[in-house]
């Protein structure tokens, strides 16, 4: 029952920096820039700054916070050969910060790229204030402080160049690593690498005079760069974190509950321990909230081979659980359930249900999405090494802050004496804003007294994930006699992962999103939440939230548009509405911009012939939304044969995400983020039996690349099955 | 434990492994060869994508599900010895192409690349696609590697 895609070439994503940058957040009073002499010589500069960095402490909940104390946001480093460092501060997933980061300070720097050499720092917000990837915040966190920390630096070198000449800075100008003065045969020149060691004498600039520079002249921001590790991911060389290998390192594989929520009972590894290669067995606690680590039994070998024979030999008896007899089944039947009671009422507008009974045309329908797995093309790992009172990870993550704190927590061990190293990553997605695998890891060297890789196989990774939230949505509209939209009503049940957590934000806040479109300017509204009970464990996945309510809001507002008689653009454009900033409580606030959100429709109808005929099988849909700051218009064109197959011939994206760093870069996001919807949309679904996971690795958990309305007929679960598109 | 001697990248090794080790973990763990990924174990996802070399030619295998002693005598490519200079075809292609965003698939995708390309020096589409079919990438860089090895056939590089 298969259906089968194939995306034609013509997949064309626009990216649009059509928005001027915003004037520059100035740091408060307490940020201070430092400036000092590079070892061997050379001119260091710091930003350093307060933190409080509101989704770490979110993700992290129920662990310590970070300290509010002053730190830094970036070092930049200029050599006497002139070439400069600087310092990647954040984890490197493929979302390409190791790359668009630094552009920002090199910008600023006035440096040609090509003398740029780019580090991994090490985890230290107290250096390098938030080091985390998660909520699509990377640039926009950074833009400010990193345009200011390469800006000072160019400052600094300015001013001992103008020293030098006795000359005014304001008479001086700096590009491509050199400062110059004067015009015609009286200009002078002089390297960034002559001036360091003077440079480094000067006090430091008050970042609130920084100049920053012009964007009209940008040398670096919005040019095409390549991935500054490029080379060495074609020649495998890049290590990613199941490619670390520490002296006298162990491999080690976990056994973890059979059902969602059990324990281990107790256990028997007389066989594994006489499997070659395995050095020990040990049993890894859960954390105090077992939702951020849930524990189990690892078997710690020569090998990886080693560690995973060892485990088919190991015996654990297992305590169930209270949800052991939970299934796709009965989670279903709870959303049914729920969504028919009252549930939180999240935003309540006029009158909704006395706007429904009056209204001319009424519509209702029920909107169903399955758990998602994020499949990471690197399964979940971690190295730990606990030694004498300290502990060090190497982690590919989206937190090293999250893994020190949960590795703090695991050990014992205070925060002081644990180090996290990033490595780079081979996709995140969400899945790596838990930490597990590193309190797993620090568990496990704590408990062999020796250096540990903790390495998921696939199906571990797959059966024991932080899945996207399966749930359900009711939905009812009204329209008026002259098909207008009066009335949105719209009940969502889904297990969230506040709920899972036991955090104290509420269960809506990643479920439901009160002030996004349609909904917020219908004049009669309500949404309403019920949590849903379960002991799946939950996560963000890639746009979390969002992948699921704009899906369901967006296609709803299609089949409105067809009870209209409009057409789904036309009916978008009205919901739009004049160009004005509606308030927006959500991230991506706190204003939601129309004329944003109407210049991407227009865009992505402009490139995709909308409106033109189309051959029989064949059709185009339409979605329109803003999230986290960020506004996508994309229009698909679909053909569906006689069997229910899809076929994507097109699809139109058009993007406003503000300035754009690194535009190949963010090409290819928003390419991945098209094929990975395609993969969600036709293939993705976690099915729960018997407490646990169904699917086991690739063949169960298909990726691949959809979209539809091509069939007249309407689509309300995912992923779609070919029988969805047949029928009606 | 058995001794295996194998050839890989042309260096002839022999290592000491049960002899049910799969060649991705022999090249992983023993021989330190870390350039060839994990990712399913089960010739799903194409990541440890290694070349076997029969007759001066290369086949693409999954290094996950071959024994490594099965593989006593063979001559044996990693991504490590695709090329002497990285300037393979494939490698210089996927350099200009920008192919990568996470990177862990691309040396499953470019050994699945070398191997078409020896076979087959002008693939259209369709061939690509079937090729690369079983290479997963979960970052989306399809698109890319398809006009990657086209350009790769049309000669870029020096081999």
């Amino acid at each position: 029952m298969s259906a089968s895609v194939r995306v034609n070439q013509a997949i064309s994503a626009t990216a649009t920096g059509s928005r001027k940058p915003s004037e520059p957040t100035r740091p408060s009073r307490r940020e201070f820039l430092k400036v000092s002499a590079a070892a061997g010589g050379g001119l260091v500069v710091a930003l350093y700054a307060p933190w409080d960095d509101g989704l770490i402490s979110a993700v992290a909940a129920g662990a310590p916070g970070p300290a509010d104390s002053l730190q830094a946001s970036a070092f930049v480093t200029v050599h006497r050969d002139g070439t400069v460092t600087i310092l990647a501060k954040n984890p490197e997933l493929g979302q390409g910060v190791r790359t668009s980061l630094p552009m920002i300070v090199a910008e600023e720097l006035g440096v040609a790229w090509e003398d740029v050499r780019v580090e991994q720092a090490p985890y230290d917000p107290g250096r390098f204030g938030p080091q985390y990837a998660g909520g699509s915040t990377g640039v926009s966190t950074n833009w400010d402080r990193l345009r200011i920390a390469g800006a000072a630096a160019r400052e600094l070198l300015i001013l001992a160049a103008a020293q030098r000449w006795g000359v005014e800075p304001a008479a001086c100008t700096a590009i491509d690593g050199t400062v110059r003065h004067g015009e015609g045969s009286g200009q002078r020149e002089i390297s960034y690498g002559e001036l360091v060691d003077e440079a480094a004498g000067l006090e430091a600039p008050d970042p609130e005079a920084v100049p920053l520079k012009d964007p009209a002249e940008y040398r670096i921001i919005g040019t095409p760069r390549s991935d500054v590790d490029l080379a060495d991911i074609v020649t495998g060389s890049t290590e990613y974190g199941l490619d670390l290998r520490i002296e006298g390192m162990l491999y080690a594989v976990l056994e973890r509950a059979p059902t969602f929520g059990g324990r281990v009972r107790s256990f028997d590894a007389s066989r594994a321990r006489g499997v070659p290669g395995v050095r020990d067995v040990v049993e890894v606690k859960p954390l105090r909230n077992p939702a951020f680590m849930a524990g189990g039994v690892a078997v710690v070998a020569d090998s990886t081979w080693a560690a995973m024979k060892g485990r088919e030999a190991l015996i654990v008896e297992w305590e169930p659980g209270p949800h052991a007899n939970e299934s796709t089944e009965s989670l279903r039947a709870q959303f049914e359930r729920l969504t028919l009671e009252t549930g939180d009422i999240i935003r309540e507008e006029g009158d909704v249900d006395g706007a429904l009974a009056g209204a001319a045309t009424r519509l209702q329908a029920v909107y169903e999405v399955p758990f998602l797995y994020h499949a990471t093309m690197e399964p979940m790992n971690c190295v730990a090494h606990v030694r004498d009172g300290q502990c060090e990870i190497w982690a590919p993550t989206q937190v090293p802050g999250m893994c020190l704190a949960l590795a703090a927590a695991t050990t014992g061990l205070p925060r002081a004496s644990i180090t996290v190293h990033m490595v780079r990553t081979g996709g995140g997605f969400g899945r790596r804003l838990m930490a597990d695998y590193a309190a797993e890891a620090a568990s496990v060297s704590q408990s062999v007294g020796a250096p540990v890789q903790v390495v998921c196989t696939r199906e571990d990774d797959v059966r024991h994930g932080y899945y996207r939230p399966a749930g359900l949505y009711r939905l009812s509209a009204g329209m008026d006699g002259a098909g207008e939209l009066i009335a949105w009503k719209e009940h969502v049940s889904t297990t969230s992962r506040h709920a899972f957590r036991g955090d104290e934000d509420t269960a809506a806040e990643t479920e439901v999103f009160p002030d996004a479109l349609p909904g917020a300017v219908v004049p009669n509204f309500r949404l309403a939440y019920s949590p849903a009970e379960t002991s799946v464990p939950t996560g963000a996945l890639r746009g979390p939230g969002k992948n699921a309510n704009t899906f369901v809001e967006q296609c709803f507002l299609d089949e409105i548009a067809h009870a209209a008689g409009k057409d789904p653009v036309e009916i978008r454009r009205d919901i739009i509405g004049e160009p004005r900033d509606l308030p927006y409580r959500d991230h991506g606030g706190p204003t939601l911009s129309t004329g944003r959100l109407r210049s991407v429709l227009d865009l992505a109808v402009a490139r995709s012939d909308w409106g033109t005929p189309l051959p029989q099988g064949r059709g185009r849909g339409v979605a329109a939304h803003m999230m986290f700051g960020a506004y996508v218009a994309q229009i698909a064109e679909v053909a569906v044969d006689d069997g229910g197959n899809l076929r994507v011939e097109r699809v139109v994206c058009a993007v406003d995400c503000g300035i754009v760093i690194n535009p190949p870069g963010a090409r290819a996001q928003v390419e991945g983020g098209i094929l990975h919807g395609l993969s969600a949309t036709l293939y993705g679904e976690i099915t729960i039996a018997d407490g646990a996971v169904v699917e086991g690795n690739f063949d169960g958990y298909p990726l691949l690349p959809v979209d539809f309305d091509a069939t007249g007929t309407r689509v309300r679960r995912l992923p779609i099955r070919p029988e969805d598109v047949r029928s009606g | 434990m058995s001794s295996i001697t194998l050839t890989v990248n042309g260096r002839t090794q022999t290592v000491d492994v049960e002899p049910d080790t799969p060649l991705l973990w022999v090249l992983r763990d023993t021989l330190g060869l870390t350039g060839t990924k994990y990712g399913c174990g089960k010739a799903l996802c194409g990541a440890c994508t290694v070349h076997v070399n029969r007759n001066g030619s290369p086949s693409a295998v999954r290094s996950c599900v071959i024994p490594a002693s099965a593989l006593a005598g063979a001559d044996v490519t990693t991504i490590e010895g695709l090329s002497a200079n990285t300037r393979h075809p494939v490698q210089t292609a996927w350099i200009e192409e920008d192919v990568p965003q996470c990177g862990y698939c691309q040396p499953g995708q470019i050994m699945a690349a070398a191997a078409l390309l020896a076979g087959n020096p002008r693939p259209d589409d369709q061939d690509i696609d079937v090729a690369m079919r079983g290479v997963l990438c979960r970052c989306g860089t399809h698109l890319r590697i398809r006009r990657a090895i086209h350009r790769a056939a049309g000669g870029g590089g020096d081999r």
